[in-house]
């Protein structure tokens, strides 16, 4: 007899008819298939989880749905101003025709398009931070995923344009889209991705994704998601990042939308001297969840990590930071601090935040902190008695409070465009 | 100009504001004094229109209009301006774009279109010269990590960008050093002109040898118990507020 677990592991294996090509027979696929069928979904019980309901998810026959016979305006997923290198995907599938490649002194494309031409390097570092079994989700996308990026960045190479991942779902029915992105920056390279999420005309979408980062010595990843999907598109996002000596890794994740948004990010600090920056904001209303887990893993002496999210929830949304840092035995002079700050503008909106230190050295700088509140009301009555009007003033209030991380967008063109939406959003 | 009869107010259902009456003209500057507790600030925030405050008697007009049913923002575009007694700390907003989206406000209330931007700047520049306001600080959040003088002097420069018909001055003084008084003082004078009027709140006399007041009033448990000319002030310093309350 199928019990419920079994029942949810069918119903998600419903949407694959084709195996993930380059995988196809591996050794890889069938251990994250063996891990899938021996593990469960991860559920409230679970630490990390008590407060992401998953039941939606799983409630639903998928489809998968090729990316043919869908027309895109470039205006819809391209960003003002931006030169970049553009990947494409669409309901998870490469659309090599919208994609664009511009420049000359790095290895990107679709991983399908890459794996035979580049085969030694795909086969060295994928699957390289052991992500397939963090939960039955990442096992899934090892053994399932349709494509994805694949970004190589030589020694000594400084990449000028960035790399745009557009991830677009259009499609009528029910589906689910996993993408697989690699990135590898080898030492005393930099390369800037941004990852960006959109859907039109979607019924019901379960984005499933899951992507690995290997920073090598000396290497600068300025990484920035944007979630921007439909109201009812759901999301589980893992990324993790294998960091080594000097490097610095920088990600900045804006969720502006989606029913359901869980990301995950999983850092692990190898090698000495390494910088982290998380920084997030997130913007919630209606019933939406967003979910924030950060790992921070500092295993070795010297290096620093820091963390700040924000977030503005309203109606009867809800908003989880769950944020971890782990400061082994030997990692001395390890500098860590933590923020999440919130404001929820009504009775129903809900914040859960947990940072948590989890230090084993003695000769660590540590710090963590969580504030929630609603919209200051002196400062409030304080614009408007400059003759600012509420709406104004209180659009001025919210966006000045998300500002600060707005400002740790790198790219200028980028930074506008959030800024754009944003605004949008606050009615600023 | 400003015509107040009878108003009382409370807050938290305490009666704060015992029966105000007060009037102000064009060109008159008045002064209120009076021991903490005794409604000064309640005054001034029941004016600008501070929502904690329910007014409960009385009216308040203001050049023919009644006040009272007015939005805070309604009655600064009218030409009302409150300087804080404690102002308060905008992480995130700069002093530019707040004061640029003050200024516009007005400019729409009376049907204007944005000031274009040359001219706006070049309105920034004079009036931050009239209190001695360092340029950086614009690009700064609101208040933020200001010291006490920068605050008020903030205060002044809004005031001077906005040009109020009537400006009320809570406590302007308190926590100024002799320096930042003097510039706080100059400003508020310079903006002084035959059409407009102030509206003076302090504990202490020291503020009134800056800016002399025409009119000085002591308020006292929510009224005014006694109006006089500048000579009232001298004589509050000099006998404290005890024969006051006998």
């Amino acid at each position: 007899m199928q019990n419920k677990e079994e029942i949810k592991k069918l119903n998600i294996l419903s949407a694959f008819n084709n195996d993930f090509p380059f995988l196809a027979g591996s050794r890889l696929k069938s251990q994250a298939f063996d891990f899938y069928k021996n593990n469960q979904f991860p559920n409230l019980k679970d630490e990390g989880w008590r407060q992401t309901n998953l039941s939606s998810i799983f409630n639903t026959d998928y489809k998968e749905q090729k990316a043919s016979g869908i027309s895109l305006k470039n205006e819809f997923y391209n960003i003002e101003n931006l030169q970049a290198n553009t990947l494409v995907f669409i309901n998870g599938f490469y659309a090599e025709e919208y994609s664009i490649i511009i420049s000359k002194n790095l290895i990107v494309g679709s991983i399908q398009n890459l794996t035979k031409k580049q085969k030694e390097l795909f086969n060295r570092y994928f699957e390289s931070t052991g992500v397939l079994s963090e939960n039955n989700f990442t096992a899934l996308n090892t053994a399932f995923a349709h494509d994805g990026a694949f970004i190589y960045v030589d020694k000594n190479q400084q990449i000028t344009e960035p790399v745009h991942i557009v991830n677009i779902n259009s499609s009528g029915e029910s589906i689910l889209a996993q993408t697989r992105n690699l990135v590898v920056v080898e030492r005393n390279s930099s390369v800037q991705i941004i990852e960006s999420y959109l859907s039109e005309n979607i019924k019901n979408t379960f984005t499933n994704v899951v992507t690995e980062i290997i920073a090598g010595e000396n290497a600068q990843i300025n990484w920035i998601r944007i979630q921007k999907e439909a109201e009812n598109a759901k999301q589980m996002n893992h990324l993790k990042v294998i960091q080594n000596a000097n490097s610095n890794f920088s990600c900045n994740t804006i969720t502006l939308s989606g029913t359901l948004v869980r990301n995950n990010i999983h850092v692990n600090m190898n090698g000495e001297g390494s910088f982290c920056n998380l920084y997030g904001l997130y913007l919630t209303g209606n019933k939406q969840l967003v979910d924030n887990y950060t790992f921070v893993n500092h295993a070795v002496p010297h290096c620093e990590s820091r963390q700040v999210y924000k977030g503005i929830i309203d109606d009867e949304a809800s908003a989880v930071f769950f944020g971890k840092v782990l400061v082994a035995k030997d990692a001395q002079k390890t500098n860590a601090n933590q923020s999440n700050k919130n404001i929820l503008l009504s009775e129903n909106a809900r914040i859960n935040s947990k940072p948590q230190l989890e230090i084993y050295a003695d000769d660590v700088t540590c710090s963590h902190g969580s504030t929630t509140g609603q919209l200051d009301k002196e400062a409030l009555f304080y614009l408007q008695s400059r003759g600012i009007s509420k709406e104004k003033a209180r659009g001025m209030l919210l966006y000045g409070f998300v500002s600060e991380i707005l400002n740790k967008i790198e790219n200028e063109n980028v930074r506008n465009e959030v800024d754009k939406w944003v605004k949008h959003i606050l009615g600023e | 100009m400003l015509k107040i009869k009878n108003l009382k107010a409370n807050i938290e259902g305490k009666e704060i504001l015992r029966g105000i009456n007060l009037e102000i003209k064009p060109g008159e500057v008045h002064a209120i004094m009076g021991p903490n507790g005794s409604g000064k600030s309640t005054l001034a925030s029941v004016l600008a229109g501070r929502d904690i405050f329910e007014v409960t008697e009385g009216t308040v007009e203001f050049n023919g209009k009644n006040i009272l049913d007015m939005s805070p923002e309604d009655r600064s575009c009218e030409g009302i301006f409150l300087a804080f007694q404690y102002p308060v700390e905008i992480p995130g907003v700069s002093i530019t774009n707040f004061i640029k989206a003050a200024v516009n406000s007005h400019r729409k209330y009376r049907g204007l279109d944005p000031m274009p931007p040359a001219e706006f700047l070049k309105l920034m520049k004079e009036k931050k010269a009239l209190v001695e306001i360092e340029s950086k600080l614009t690009n700064r959040s609101v208040n933020t990590g200001f010291s006490g003088g920068e605050k008020k002097k903030n205060e002044i420069f809004q005031m001077a960008m906005l040009e109020p018909k009537l400006a009320i001055l809570d406590e302007t003084d308190s926590g100024l050093d002799i320096d930042a008084l003097r510039i706080v003082a100059n400003g508020v004078n310079a903006l002084k002109t035959k059409d407009n009027a102030s509206l003076v709140i302090t504990h202490y006399q020291r503020l009134l040898d800056y800016i002399v007041p025409d009119f000085v009033h002591v308020l006292y448990n929510g009224r005014i118990v006694r109006s006089g000319g500048k000579g009232l002030a001298l004589e509050l310093e000099e006998k404290g507020y005890d024969w006051i309350k006998e």
